[in-house]
Order: structure tokens, then C-alpha cells, then sequence
């Protein structure tokens, strides 16, 4: 690029140094073990995306009207709404996938809570007391555990991270579930008795 | 935009955002633009952001409503709290400009130098590149409209809010980068500068 000219006209060629930081860095740890505890799969991989609700609560914090849409579907504009607080986080999954993670506003098919077919046991989530982490590189987990109580197998291909919001809406506090992160996974086959336990890491400077 | 046009300086640094040679890398970067008084580019200036301090990965906790698990981040209160009364209109993004330097450490929480009056009210728009890395975008411009030339060598965005909706003020800084050489804005001329964050390295 030529200095003193039309922007548009060149290309343009870094000046500066190189890239030093990749951002904020989300990695799924994905460990299976059978009803006697002995682990049958452990992987880490790479989680691929929040969702655009994610960009919207970063920016209705400082007040922005943005549109978030919860997972049964319901858009929420926040134009005058002025007050909203987050009460609680979960790790959903769920045995779709979706090629589009980012426009995601819930897993494309959840597994529910409960111990008959098709089902898995949720544990509580669980998240890190505090940072973690030495010199530039700090990170936080949340992690759940999820079992398969029932006599059939049950597969596990699509994961999510859902808040529970709400909004001040005339002096009523109206609470949504909405999900915030998005991720496809290998599929994983859970046998009866298995239990996966789901860690996301979000790591800064790594 | 054609020379000498006056205006359309936030969407120039959001095109060449979009359109950096870094962006389809694994990295987090930014974009300065300067311009004179008559729209002329007279430096620009790419390259890594050197860091995310740890008050991103704060801001990223409270999304997550990890406070309610008994987190813990030193030295900052979580956003909500008190019953979680949070007023949101009480908070502003800003890309905060200075002219001194210091050595990275994520507890980093203010320019070295900062130029009085100088800050910018970004734009936020999120970008989804080639290779299908999300970014949100923080863009914007900053006119020198004293009478005397500014140095620019430091620069980082900044959240202000407010906690429990009380009158205690959280200003952290959520980015801080150098650059390796200054960039000086002449009178009536401008600087635009965007921060692109990769959420997904």
C-alpha cells in the first residue's frame, strides 16, 4: 500500500511484527469410562465456536440493543431493557450436528436428563475456583459429568454451553435459557453404565 | 473512498480488517490507520495482538456466570452480584490511546501514558473468516482535533462499568498492545483502529 492514496487502490502488507497472540482459546477434554471407572476414551480437541448470542451478551453489557434468541426459540430485543443478570451456566449435549455453530441457538437435537432410553443422567456443573495458569497463559474449566443410566446405548455428537438469563421486563424478572457455545464433536457411544465427563477450557495467551 | 474524501474512515479500517493478511491466520490482531486532515493515508500499521489481559478471561467468566460456582478472579468484583442487579446502560467499550509503554503482564489495568481526551467509542461487529474462525471486532476513529500533534505508541480497550449498579466504577483493560514504532497524528488528521480477537484459536 502506497501512503498518501486511495485505500482501496493496494494491497496492503504488514508493517508490523508478526502475530503474536491467538485470542482466547476454548479446547473440549472429552473422557469416557465404563461402570467400573476404567476409562475407555480421553481427547482433547479443539471447541470451535461461540455463538452469535455470545457477541450479543459482550455488547448488551455495555447497554447495545441486540437481539438474542433463547432456545425454545424466543427473540429478546433488549431496546429499554436495562437490567439482566446471569444466574446459571450448563453443559448441554446432544446427537445432531450443525455446519453452521455460530447461528446456532440450541443443539439440534438434546439428549434429555433422565435414565430411560435415549437419555443421560446430568451431573451438576462444575466450574474452576479461580484462574489457572503461569505467566501470560491463564484458564478456567467448566466440566460436567453425564451417565448413562439405561440399558441402551446412547450417542453423543453435538455440545453446548447454555445460560440462564434473564431480563428486568416491567418490574418481572423473565429468565431464558440461551446458548452461548456450540460444538460438534466425534460421535462417542455411551453403553449402559458409561459416564462422559465434558471439560471446556478457556485459555488465554496460551 | 476516492482522496480527500471526508468521511467513511470507520468502515476503511473495518475493510482492511476484513481484508488483512492476517486475517485468515490463527491470530488476534489489530489495524492502525492514520490519516491528515484531507483523508490522505500517512501510516498504517498491522501486526499480533501481543495480548488479551486476564480481565477478558474475567469478562468471558461472567458470561458463564461463574461467580455463582464460587469463582474467584483477584483484585476485581464480578459483574453480577448484589442480587445481581446489573444496570447495563451504565457500561462503554473504548479504545483508550497513549504514548508511553510497558512491559505485558495479563494484571496489566492502564495505559503507561495515556493521552488525555484521547479514546475512541467503537463500532463491535463479529466476522466469521475462510476458515471459519468467529472474531468480534472492536473499530473506530479518533480525530485530533487540538492544536498540536499526538504520539501514539500504546494503545488498549478498555470496559467501563459500573459494579452492582452502584457508584463504584470497573474500568479494566481487557487488551494491551505497543506498537514498535510510534505513530504521529498531525493536527486536524485522524487515527482508526481495530481490534480483531480470535474467540476460537
Amino acid at each position: 500500500m502506497l501512503l498518501g492514496t486511495n485505500v482501496d487502490n493496494y494491497d496492503v502488507k504488514p508493517q508490523d511484527t508478526e502475530p503474536e497472540s491467538i485470542g482466547l482459546q476454548a479446547t473440549l477434554t472429552i473422557k469416557v469410562v465404563d461402570k467400573n471407572g476404567n476409562v475407555k476414551s480421553k481427547f482433547t480437541v479443539k471447541s470451535h465456536s461461540p455463538t452469535y448470542n455470545f457477541i450479543a451478551l459482550l455488547e448488551y453489557i455495555v447497554g447495545k440493543t441486540v437481539t438474542i434468541t433463547a432456545i425454545d426459540g424466543t427473540q429478546i430485543n433488549t431496546h429499554g431493557l436495562y437490567q439482566f443478570f446471569v444466574c446459571s451456566v450448563a453443559i448441554a449435549v446432544g446427537s445432531g450436528t450443525s455446519s453452521s455453530p455460530f447461528n446456532q441457538t440450541n443443539l439440534v437435537a438434546t439428549i434429555p436428563n433422565g435414565n430411560g432410553a435415549g437419555q443421560l443422567v446430568y451431573g451438576s456443573t462444575n466450574v474452576s475456583n479461580s484462574i489457572t495458569g503461569s505467566g501470560n497463559a491463564l484458564s478456567f474449566e467448566i466440566y460436567n459429568v453425564f451417565t448413562n443410566a439405561s440399558n441402551t446405548t446412547v450417542s453423543v455428537s453435538e455440545l453446548g454451553l447454555i445460560v440462564n438469563v434473564q431480563f428486568v421486563l416491567n418490574d418481572t424478572y423473565e429468565p431464558y435459557n440461551v446458548l452461548v457455545w456450540y460444538d460438534t464433536i466425534p460421535t462417542i457411544n455411551l453403553a449402559p453404565g458409561d459416564a462422559l465427563t465434558v471439560t471446556y477450557t478457556f485459555t488465554i495467551n496460551p | 473512498m476516492l482522496i480527500g474524501e471526508t468521511k467513511g474512515y470507520d468502515s476503511d479500517v473495518l475493510s482492511l480488517a476484513k481484508s488483512s493478511s492476517l486475517h485468515n491466520g490463527l491470530k488476534s490482531y489489530y489495524i492502525v490507520l492514520v490519516k491528515d486532515k484531507d483523508g490522505r493515508i500517512l501510516d498504517y500499521r498491522d501486526g499480533g495482538l501481543r495480548s488479551l489481559t486476564g480481565y477478558f478471561l474475567w469478562l468471558v467468566a461472567n458470561i458463564f456466570d461463574l461467580y455463582d460456582y464460587g469463582f474467584y478472579y483477584p483484585g476485581i468484583n464480578p459483574l453480577f452480584y448484589c442480587g445481581c442487579n446489573y444496570t447495563v446502560t451504565n457500561g462503554s467499550y473504548s479504545i483508550v490511546l497513549g504514548s508511553g509503554s510497558q512491559t505485558f503482564s495479563p494484571n496489566i489495568n492502564k495505559l503507561a501514558a495515556p493521552i488525555p481526551g484521547a479514546s475512541i467509542n467503537p463500532s463491535i461487529t463479529y466476522n466469521i473468516t475462510s476458515s471459519g474462525i468467529p472474531q468480534i471486532i472492536f473499530y473506530g476513529e479518533y480525530a485530533n482535533n487540538s492544536s498540536s500533534p499526538i504520539t501514539v505508541s500504546e494503545f488498549g480497550l478498555q470496559l467501563t462499568t459500573k459494579y452492582c449498579s452502584s457508584n463504584i466504577t470497573l474500568s479494566p483493560l481487557l487488551t494491551y498492545d505497543t506498537l514498535s514504532q510510534p505513530v504521529n497524528v498531525p493536527v486536524g488528521g485522524s487515527i482508526s483502529v481495530a481490534i480483531v480477537i480470535n474467540l476460537t484459536g
